[in-house]
């Protein structure tokens, strides 16, 4: 394996040209995704309508929201007396911190703790811990770039280094021996990149010493839902005794993780389904929480080290990308909500308003109507680790064979709503199946976890059926 | 089955007692069927009426709904104790106060008013509480063990009003020590402080997990003292009626 490194080879050529160089040889994995293989339209099947989405938000997502903020002040107690800040953690935490003010500001509520932002993200927090414990770090950060090359996946994370990548690491793939062979290797390649992870991981030890100083208990905010950056900084960070005040929780079916109890889902939680029973239809839908909280700024990849203070890269986020844009009819309707009457509620309003609100979206979330659609699409979701894929939360059909629809139920990122535009007349007999068997009095909380179980062999049947 | 006093009498006489540990709620203290949730509703109201004699406004339905949330939230984000966790009455009501924009210095008067709900709620174990005192007048040390939300001192008050004849040498909750029985830290907590090994312990309670399962695995000798099938059928259906109640009052128009 070779490399120059630019302080050798930029003798001939301008930095400018070798990223250039790089960025043409080591294409993003466009391609790559879920939907790999098939020519999937780019646009939904159906027109999002900004009135319909306005309007679902303010009266579903904003009850849940305003909740959501009322529990989250409510959970802060415990930490009173724990020398504890409220960190919300950039980018969907940012927007949370902004409805949690505004709650304060409309009940005249003080919050309990010191209130700040942690400008963190999974892939900042894996690099910056990457050099202590490559083991454990590497699969993490390999897994987020398995659909490209080894050479997109060093791109990435050398952008703006100046360092060459031969050409052969264009066709090889991510895994973690040949990360591995890579960042061992006693060559230029090596060296630099082992020299880029211990700046990480030094630019991001100093940005938490300055973040934290004087704090024994960082508490997290974000939306969720599993705690994979907390379960990083708390490995690697010991000294703080960290938590997290989540929207939710949610362990994807794999059983909670040994940082899970220093996680809460303050609105909803797979682990608790008697906590909140008809909450538990977002998992089926979890974009409707996350879209809402997406700000147009770019993901917090990376620190740097300037005169001795870690900072992240890319600087601090505008805080005029917080409140609602043009493009955020959802986040707009939750807004309108909290400036509404209901937004200064007593603790009962708001919680049956939320009940109210939780029982319709699961209704809507697991048996959508048609003529529902359009207020409850969100917009095209995006993956991070600097990747650039965008995928349609809805999936238009080119063509209508019983094979690409049933795909396309797998495919898609909300199943019951892809039912809908694949089976339109079929829908409501599998939809409304499966939501009434989850209402069925204390037995439809197994259900899901049931249907989990069931999904993997008819998974493998329908795989034989289509092949 | 032989009777309990029969079964106390076998395990000390077959062994090396020397202290006698035993639950509370459910075995020294017996509860009605009523479950726990519907307990909290009527503490809510009475808690409610006390508010009100001293001219604060509260919604009963409001302070049970705030009582479960702050629990669940209590018992999932209080401090860890080696690894374990419990709920604490004074930071649940805590966040009881928080959630409904009350004064914290409220927080003791509900607590009082919980107090005098579980002393109308509960019967001492006579029966009990006489082996107890014959065992102890025998020269071994008697004293409860709970898992509860409750301070010590308060289940300590609660045993001497409901029975008054029996005489203890002291008593753990897992709400002051942070650690539990069904963990298993209660009982190395019992044992290092009472200066006490493991076989030389007889403990009784009526959960399998936390009063015969924890403790016989750390050699402690155990008495499985639970309650009758049809007490557990009926309060079983009587905590799903209570989960209904509370839908109901959650569907009330906001």
């Amino acid at each position: 394996m070779t490399a120059a490194l630019a302080s050798g080879s930029l003798e001939d050529r301008s930095l400018e040209e070798l990223e250039a160089s790089l960025d043409r040889r080591f294409l993003p994995p466009e391609a790559y995704s879920h939907l790999a293989g098939d020519d999937w339209p780019q646009d939904g099947p159906v027109a999002a309508d900004a009135d319909a989405q306005r309007r679902f938000a303010r009266d579903l997502l904003g009850p849940v929201f305003l909740q959501f903020c009322q529990r989250l002040h409510l959970a802060t107690v415990a930490f009173a007396e724990r020398d504890a800040r409220l960190l919300f953690a950039a980018r969907g935490g940012l927007r949370l911190r902004l409805l949690y003010e505004l709650w304060c500001e409309r009940t005249g509520t003080v919050p309990v703790l010191p209130v700040g932002d942690i400008l963190i993200s999974r892939v900042a927090a894996a690099k910056g811990c990457l050099e202590q414990d490559f083991e454990r770090v590497a699969p993490m950060l390999v897994k987020e770039f398995a659909a490209g090359s080894l050479g997109y996946m060093l791109r990435c994370l050398l952008r703006g280094r100046g360092i060459d990548l031969p050409d052969v690491l264009a066709h090889c793939p991510v895994k973690p021996d040949s990360f591995a062979a890579v960042y061992h290797a006693d060559d230029a390649l090596g060296r630099a990149v082992r020299a880029y992870f211990a700046e990480q991981a030094d630019a991001l030890s100093a940005y938490l010493d300055e973040l934290l100083d004087g704090v024994k208990t960082p508490v997290l905010v974000d939306s969720g839902w599993t705690g994979g950056t907390q379960a990083l900084l708390m490995r690697h960070f010991p000294q703080w005794d960290w938590h997290g005040l989540y929207f939710g929780r949610w362990d994807y079916g794999r059983g909670p993780g040994p940082h899970f109890g220093h996680i809460f889902g303050v609105a909803v939680d797979s682990l608790e389904p008697y906590a909140n029973g008809p909450g538990q239809a977002l998992f089926a839908y979890h974009h409707l929480i996350e879209d809402p909280l997406e700000i147009a700024a770019p993901s917090v990849e990376g620190y740097r080290l300037e005169a001795g203070r870690g900072l992240p890269e890319g600087g601090a986020i505008d805080p005029a990308v917080l409140p609602p844009g043009a493009d955020d009819a959802m986040f707009q309707g939750i807004v309108d909500h909290f400036r509404s009457p209901a937004g200064a509620g007593d603790f009962m309003a708001v919680e049956r308003r939320a009940h109210a609100a939780y029982r319709r979206l699961r209704r809507m979330i697991l048996w959508p109507r048609a003529s529902e659609l359009p207020g409850m699409q969100v917009r095209p979701r995006s993956a991070d680790f600097g990747r650039s894929l965008s995928v349609p939360v809805l999936l238009r059909l080119p063509d209508a064979s019983l094979k690409r629809r049933l795909k396309s139920v797998g495919a898609a990122l909300w199943k019951p709503g892809q039912m809908v535009v694949a089976f339109p007349r079929l829908h409501h007999l599998v939809n409304g199946g499966g939501y009434l068997l989850r209402r069925i009095p204390f037995a439809g909380r197994h259900v899901d976890a049931a249907l989990r179980r069931g999904t993997g062999l008819a998974r493998r049947v329908l795989g034989r059926l289509l092949r | 089955m032989r009777r309990l006093p029969e079964a106390i009498d076998q395990i000390v006489r077959d062994h090396p007692i020397r202290l006698i540990s035993v639950d509370v709620f459910d075995t020294l203290l017996l509860r009605g069927t009523r479950p726990e949730m519907t307990r909290f509703a009527d503490v809510a109201k009475a808690q409610a009426a006390a508010l009100a004699r001293r001219g604060i406004p509260a919604d009963a339905d409001a302070l049970y709904a705030a009582r479960l949330v702050a629990a669940r939230t209590a018992y999932r984000l209080i401090r860890t104790v080696e690894g374990e966790r419990e709920g604490r009455l004074d930071l649940i009501l805590e966040m009881v106060c928080a959630a409904l924009r009350l004064d914290p210095a409220l927080a003791p008067l509900l607590a009082e008013v919980e107090f005098d709900c579980e002393v109308a709620e509960l019967r001492g174990n006579a029966e009990l509480a006489g082996v107890l005192n014959r065992h102890r007048a025998a020269g071994r040390r008697v004293l409860f063990a709970s898992d509860m939300y409750l301070p010590a001192e308060l289940i300590g008050r609660l045993i001497g009003r409901l029975l008054p004849q029996l005489e203890l040498d002291g008593g753990y909750s897992s709400a002051d020590l942070g650690v539990t029985k069904r963990g298993g830290g209660l009982f190395r907590v019992l044992m290092a402080r009472e200066g006490v090994e493991a076989p030389s312990i007889l403990h009784m309670g009526d959960s399998e997990t936390a009063d015969v399962a924890t403790p016989r695995g750390l050699g402690i000798h155990v008495l499985h003292t639970p309650r009758p099938a049809s007490w557990q059928r009926i309060h079983g259906l009587r905590q799903k009626l209570a989960v209904l109640h509370l839908r109901a009052i959650m569907r009330r128009a906001a």
